[in-house]
């Protein structure tokens, strides 16, 4: 028998060689007719027909390259050829999902960034506007063999792969190919199979989108204008990219993102134009696994798995975070928690550099989880299914092609070797049957004296004591070995012997360092027993494997256990009522369900717990109008003078510790705004500072919807270096321009739409038209007297109102027409001398626009500011004057008012929100700190509880510090140390949502 | 030509409104009567008297012993209630070497070249700066100004801010070199969101300024014949009559560059410091003095203590480690140091501590404490008045402030301005 596995190795090759090039249909034949049935028996094998379907002892004919019939005590044909698997494992090959094998590679724009704005797409034809919507890409077009890199995946027992061009944001169809050694037209199962999208634009040179919001409003846009085209759009213009789009709308969705936030965006994405996407993920899902159910998407994982970190040195070991010491534990469970709830998922080897870890990979994956069957269910039938190709590949039914891989064990088991991975009934060797097995203790005899030889894993050496051991070089192929070695440790000369395995012992001859011919041999004595060392850490690592908690966000400071609305009766403090009681001395508040339910004094709740505030003071959250925290990936879309269509509703970043430490200065409600890079900018987010939840349950609840206005110099790019003198305006005369013409478009597209005619929807005048009908509210970036003056008439030509102007350092000089006109001025407290439009700021003007009657906040614009926005409040009783009681309404009532949430916050009433803050001091002092801060009722922060949480991440990173170093002590590959840059948005922060 | 636009506006601006002339010597002793005094060491007097005359404190105690024939010599300005302090210091900063920093052209900040210990900032300190009397309105009445930028900026100096050119303004010229710690991670481009790998350079950097400190000693042992201006520059550093500002934040960083740093002789004062909590033990063994420009940048990570930065100081103080305070904010932000210090009285510090902070620990590190820092008899009498408590925005309002018993204009452009707009509305 085992002659025959060594003979059908030497057939395998020859028939590979043979057939490659033979059953081109179409193809002109140069010689004889050569067709060949292949077909085969495999007997006496395991079979897995699928991942739930395991045969003992079962047969497999294939013929034709498609399986006949798998089962037990079947009949073999006598035309079969007949290979005896006793003892070994045969799978449904592996199908990848993610990965552009075969096609040309993309190489990263270096423009991209620098040099002059590129405005339209620089492919030639009638293709998108937009370079990185490439829908008519079309991957079997484009698909070229490459034998090295399919070796390389089937050694790893993948069969076929579906491949996309990973680059662009629609990147067009993607093809499933096997990855035998074939000309290309056998290669390619099917054409168009699905449609691949992202959010990042790939090598695309446009500026457009620069940011992840951007990237959403695209595709937003394009499912519009794909409608659009369908109906009339095809009669007004032809549009390749657009037509291709529609007609990729048919096939699966798949779509790449990086992390799990991403995931919910595209799945809301998803929702909004009813479209149910496979969305690959980033191999972070448990973070939010509850959410990722709920959406109902199937998903494709990676297992790259983080290596350890190398924290030997305590200095850099400061550097690591605690989510990615945590992420290093816990990410070869991600699977496993997906199977636990339910998710659908299929797994990809993408991301992992050396395509040879794989299988360790995902032997990691079992041993951390995930069951076996399901493993291999990730593997073959769920890509199969997710495609729509189970009538095809993905398990071992008659009439499938013949995608299988034969194994020397259970794959999923340590050293399980893949001899072959046969596709579409043609066979690849990986590694041949008749590799031995030589591990054990032998006597190994030369020239009358005995060795200890060892063999292990095909490594040799001779053990001379307890502690010294000589190499020995050898090689073995088939039957045959060699070996070489010193006699001594110190020894100059080496015999060489040669010989050949039977049955488990070694015969030969050799030569001496003296040339003297001899014969040899090795009996087999024993296996090589395990150290206990092995079995002790064995549980070492069992015990290891307990995990610390989920902390959400993950991020340090975030709470494992979701906290809820207390019923709170705060006695005694000095209340900032923000209403007509002013400040109530030795006051008592009661907040329950989330409310503020009570507030007076010698108040009584029966089943509250009391608070003591004597001596505190109890005052409503602080509110800051602008801010850029808790925004993903980019708070400008500047790329063009109007991005009105972008939201930053779309990219809220719920995992920003400064949400948490925004919490501790008593911050309770923020406006997210875009930023001021052009004239018009994107719509806003409100949210409340809800730490831990998800992006959309920090979302205030309808609330009316803002868009950022922006002028002055960020807007015509003053400060931006030479490269940036093309983008309309550079000049003040400018951006009054851009605003009359957008209104008046807007008014004639309103008009347009509601006449009932055909029209191509535009989110962009949508946004601008619901200015003007007073569904949307602006907030304008401003410094300058002239142009508040300039934006104020614009709004008043066109019938509407300038809701706030945020900055406003000059409001001060036009605070009257300011209250002629209605706008609110939110403002900085002392800002100046950092451009020349703030030349003329003073730290006294929300004191003059206050007393003139201007609704007046002062605003944080800066992360680190937003944590004291309180102290910024005093500015106003020091430089002008203002009253306490008054100054305090600049960051808590007054911004509550210009967002149209005063209904809800902002001031401490019966019926309001709990959002409010328990202050060590008077909140205006420099001394005050905010001990605890309520939203809805549920305190998100409490000083002293913050005192606990810190002992515990310091426990945390201790344990996982531990952990790092033990693995790398064991020899586990390490990174080294990185150190996270969060970069802090400021209003003329431009980024670059570039190819990841 | 936009140069020249600008300039012209500029000019514009400086027409429209008030100058601030400087204040002419002391011309009658004075005596501040009924008020806390704090002295600026950690001790305070209630109901305290400050007299001065000819520049020079004469006097401080308490005013309640006085007899009225020994104040007779003095012009009283009456205080009860009010609170006296020693003029504030701000540690290096740009004050005066940039006015509006986007404007190229007003800014002076950083010179090109990698090693410039030979540029001096004193001679490009603007007098005129019309930032300077709103940072001295909230008591801060000496700064020291330092470029900024490459691996050794250059020279600051210490002035006074009350002068008429610079010669006039310098307390200290030429106080300090000021050198830039390369740091142990790369600096990723701003826009990057990947976090950043180790600086594969480090060695070298620090290697480049070990032998560029060696040959400068070397050179400092000797006349040499052929002059080199940046060597001439070093000598200072090792006759002990200049200082070595270190400007890094990281434990690492911070050990590396004293240990290097002693070894060539050479003591250095810490600037930013941000993680100087964590080796406090070494910064005392070495004797190594600390001035944090950290109070408003956000804690390192998301893993630190959220108030970590607030704390700081209290920490510092605990262990005994001399610190000042500088202020964590670019040149128009100045004025907010004495908040910067009362910010840290919430986590810990004691009120006089915080105070010492910004003066007499500051006089003390930058070596200027035998005349200014404290409220002390034979000290410059650099100090003013506050209605409140200064390190407190509700109540810093700053009512008279001499500078060598100078007393100085404590108006400035943007009060002028508000009085301009408020009765712009008044008349309306």
């Amino acid at each position: 028998m085992k002659t025959f596995q060594h003979l059908f190795c030497c057939f395998v090759a020859l028939l590979f060689l043979v057939n490659t090039v033979a059953a081109q249909k179409t193809f002109p034949k140069n010689g004889v007719f050569d067709e060949r049935d292949g077909h085969y028996a495999f007997t006496n094998a395991t079979i897995y027909k699928s991942h739930d379907q395991v045969l003992e002892n079962a047969t497999l004919i294939i013929r034709k390259g498609k399986v006949v019939q798998v089962g037990t005590g079947l009949t073999i044909p006598k035309s079969c050829v007949t290979i005896d698997l006793e003892g070994k494992f045969i799978y449904p090959s592996f199908i990848e999902l993610h990965s552009s094998y075969g096609l040309p590679e993309n190489k990263p724009s270096s423009q991209r960034g620098r040099g002059k704005p590129q405005m339209l797409s620089k492919k030639d034809g009638a293709y998108s506007w937009n370079q990185a919507l490439r829908s008519e890409f079309n991957a079997a077009d484009h698909f070229k063999k490459d034998d090295k890199k399919a070796k390389e995946a089937r050694g790893i027992g993948f069969g076929s792969v579906l491949i996309h061009d990973i680059n662009g944001i629609s990147r067009g169809s993607s093809a499933l190919v096997l990855l035998a050694d074939d000309v290309e037209q056998n290669l390619i199962l099917k054409g168009p199979v699905a449609h691949h999208l992202s959010f990042s634009k790939g090598t695309s040179s446009q500026n457009y989108p620069s940011s992840l919001m951007g990237s959403i409003s695209l595709l937003k846009q394009t499912y519009l204008d794909g409608e659009w085209y369908k109906k009339t759009g095809h009669k007004e213009e032809y549009n390749i990219s657009l037509a291709a789009w529609n007609d990729l709308q048919a096939l699966p969705q798949i779509f790449d993102v990086n992390n799990r936030l991403d995931i919910l965006r595209a799945a809301t994405l998803g929702k909004e134009f009813g479209v149910k996407y496979i969305i690959k993920g980033g191999g972070d899902e448990y973070q939010r696994l509850n959410e990722i159910k709920a959406s109902g998407h199937s998903l494709i994982i990676p297992i790259n798995y983080p290596k350890a970190y190398d924290l030997t040195d305590p200095f850099d070991a400061q550097h690591v975070e605690l989510k990615d010491l945590k992420h290093w534990e816990m990410a070869p469970s991600n699977a496993k928690q997906l199977a636990g709830a339910g998710i659908n998922f299929a797994i990809t080897s993408h991301g992992i550099k050396k395509k040879a870890d794989f299988l360790t990979k995902l032997r990691k994956t079992v041993k951390s989880g995930l069951s076996k069957q399901d493993a291999l269910k990730a593997l073959t039938s769920t890509p199969a299914q997710l495609i729509g190709v189970s009538d095809l590949i993905g398990s071992l039914e008659s009439g499938k092609i013949a995608n299988f891989i034969i194994t020397s064990k259970d794959i999923f088991e340590k050293e399980a070797k893949i001899h072959h991975n046969w596709i579409k009934g043609k066979p690849h060797v990986i590694k041949g049957f008749d590799d031995k097995d030589l591990s054990g203790k032998y006597d190994l005899k030369v020239n009358n004296k005995t060795y200890d030889l060892r063999i292990a894993k095909s490594k040799m050496h001779i053990q001379v004591d307890d502690t010294t051991k000589i190499d020995v070089k050898s090689s073995i192929n088939g039957d045959l070995v060699s070996l070489s070695f010193k006699p001594q440790k110190k020894a100059k000369e080496l015999i060489s012997l040669s010989g050949s395995i039977q049955e488990k012992n070694l015969f030969g001859n050799g030569t001496l360092a003296n040339g003297d011919w001899i014969s040899w041999s090795a009996q087999y004595l024993e296996a090589i027993k395990e150290k206990d060392k092995k079995k002790e850490d064995k549980k070492k690592e069992e015990k290891e494997q307990s995990m610390g908690q989920m902390m959400y966000p993950f991020l340090a400071h975030g709470w494992s256990d979701k906290p809820t609305a207390q019923n709170i009766l705060f006695k005694n403090a000095t209340v900032w009522t923000n209403e007509s009681d002013g400040i109530i001395e030795k006051g008592d508040v009661h907040i329950k369900d989330g409310k503020i339910v009570k507030v007076g004094q010698n108040l009584s709740a029966g089943g509250a717990t009391e608070i003591d505030a004597t001596g505190k003071h109890l005052t409503a959250g602080v509110i800051d109008e602008h801010s850029h925290i808790a925004i993903s990936r980019g708070v400008n879309e500047g790329t063009q003078a109007s991005s009105a269509e972008v939201s930053i509703a779309d990219v809220v970043n719920s995992e920003d510790i400064n949400i948490y430490r925004q919490l501790a200065g008593g911050v309770t409600t923020s406006q997210l705004l875009h930023g001021s890079a052009n004239p018009i900018g994107g719509q806003s987010a409100l949210i409340k500072l809800r730490w831990g939840f998800t992006p959309e349950q920090m979302k205030f609840e309808n609330a009316d919807p803002f868009i950022k206005f922006a002028l002055g110099e960020n807007v015509k790019q003053s400060n931006w270096g030479d490269q940036s003198r093309i983008r309309f305006p550079q000049t003040r005369m400018g951006i009054e321009q851009v605003f009359e013409d957008y209104f008046t478009r807007a008014k004639e597209y309103g008009e347009l739409k509601s006449s009932g005619k055909a029209y191509r929807p535009d989110l962009d005048l949508e946004a601008v038209l619901e200015i003007i009908q007073g569904k949307r509210f602006i907030t304008c970036h401003s410094y300058q007297q002239g142009e508040i003056n300039m934006l104020m008439k614009v709004a008043d030509r066109h019938g509407f109102k300038v809701n706030t102007f945020t900055h406003i350092l000059e409001g001060y000089k036009v605070a009257d027409k300011m209250v002629e006109h209605g706008a609110a001025g939110s403002t900085f407290s002392d800002w100046w001398a950092y451009k020349f439009e703030v030349i003329d700021a003073i730290p006294h003007n929300g004191a003059i626009m206050h007393e003139q009657g201007v609704l007046t906040a002062f605003n944080s614009d800066d992360a680190e500011m937003a944590r004291r926005l309180n102290q910024e409040a005093a500015k106003a009783v020091l430089y002008g004057g203002v009253s306490e009681e008054d100054a305090w309404k600049f960051v808590t009532l007054n911004p509550a008012k210009m967002l149209h949430i005063d209904n809800r916050v902002g001031s401490i009433k019966a019926g309001k929100d709990a959002d409010i803050v328990l202050w060590s001091d008077n909140p205006l002092s420099v001394y005050a700190n905010a001990e605890m801060t309520f939203v809805d009722g549920i305190k998100f922060f409490d000083r002293n509880e913050d005192k606990k949480v810190r002992e515990e991440i310091k426990k945390e990173r201790a344990r996982l510090i531990q952990k790092s170093l033990n693995a790398k002590d064991k020899g586990a590959p390490t990174q080294g140390v990185k150190k996270w840059q969060r970069h802090l948005y400021h209003c003329d922060d431009i980024h670059d949502e570039g190819a990841h | 030509m936009r140069n020249i636009f600008t300039l012209f506006l500029l000019t514009l601006c400086s027409f429209s409104y008030a100058q601030q002339t400087p204040a002419p010597q002391q011309s009658e002793a004075i005596m501040i009567t009924g008020a806390t005094v704090h002295i600026g060491n950690g001790q305070t007097i209630l109901s305290g008297n400050v007299g001065f005359e000819n520049g020079k404190i004469t006097f401080v105690g308490d005013g309640r012993s006085m007899q009225p024939s020994d104040t007779k010599n003095y012009k009283i300005i009456k205080a009860d209630g009010k609170h006296v302090y020693p003029g504030f210091i701000v540690p290096s900063n740009q004050l005066g070497l940039v006015e509006i920093d986007a404007v190229r052209s007003t800014n002076d900040k950083r010179e090109v070249g990698n090693f410039n210990p030979n540029v001096r900032s004193i001679i490009a300190y603007n007098t005129d700066s019309k930032v300077t009397p709103t940072i001295r309105s909230n008591g801060i009445l000496l700064a020291q100004i330092s470029p900024e930028g490459g691996r050794i900026s250059g020279q600051s100096s210490i002035v006074e801010l009350d002068a008429w050119n610079w010669e006039d303004a310098a307390y200290k010229a030429d106080d300090a070199i000021h050198l830039n710690w390369p740091t142990v991670f790369k600096r990723r481009w701003w826009r990057s969101t990947a976090p950043a790998a180790k600086n594969d350079d480090y060695d070298k950097q620090t290697e480049e300024i070990n032998s560029f400190f060696k040959e400068a000693y070397a050179y400092s042992q000797t006349s040499a014949s052929v002059k080199n201006l940046k060597f001439e520059a070093m000598r200072g550093l090792f006759d002990g009559s200049k200082n070595l500002f270190v400007h890094t934040h990281g434990a690492k960083e911070i050990t590396a560059a004293v240990l290097m740093l002693k070894k060539l002789g050479v003591t250095p004062v810490v600037f930013g410091g941000r993680d100087s909590w964590m080796i406090t033990d070494f910064l005392k063994q070495n004797n190594i003095s600390i001035i944090l420009r950290q109070m408003h940048n956000l804690p390192r990570n998301p893993d630190t203590d959220i108030d970590q930065p607030f704390k700081t100081p209290a920490m510092l103080a605990e262990a005994g480690v001399l610190f000042a305070i500088s202020a964590d904010q670019d040149h128009g932000g100045l004025r907010n140091l004495p908040f910067q210090a009362g910010h840290a009285v919430g986590f810990g510090l004691s009120k006089e501590d915080a105070l010492k902070a910004i003066t007499s620990n500051t006089a003390k590190i930058l070596k200027i404490d035998k005349t200014v820092g404290s409220l002390e008899t034979g000290k410059d009498a650099t100090l003013f008045i506050s209605a409140g408590d200064a390190l407190d925005m509700r109540t810093c309002i700053v009512e008279q402030a001499f500078i060598r018993g100078k007393e100085i204009d404590l108006d400035n452009k943007q009060k002028a301005l508000y009085r301009k707009f408020s009765n712009k509305y008044k008349s309306k």
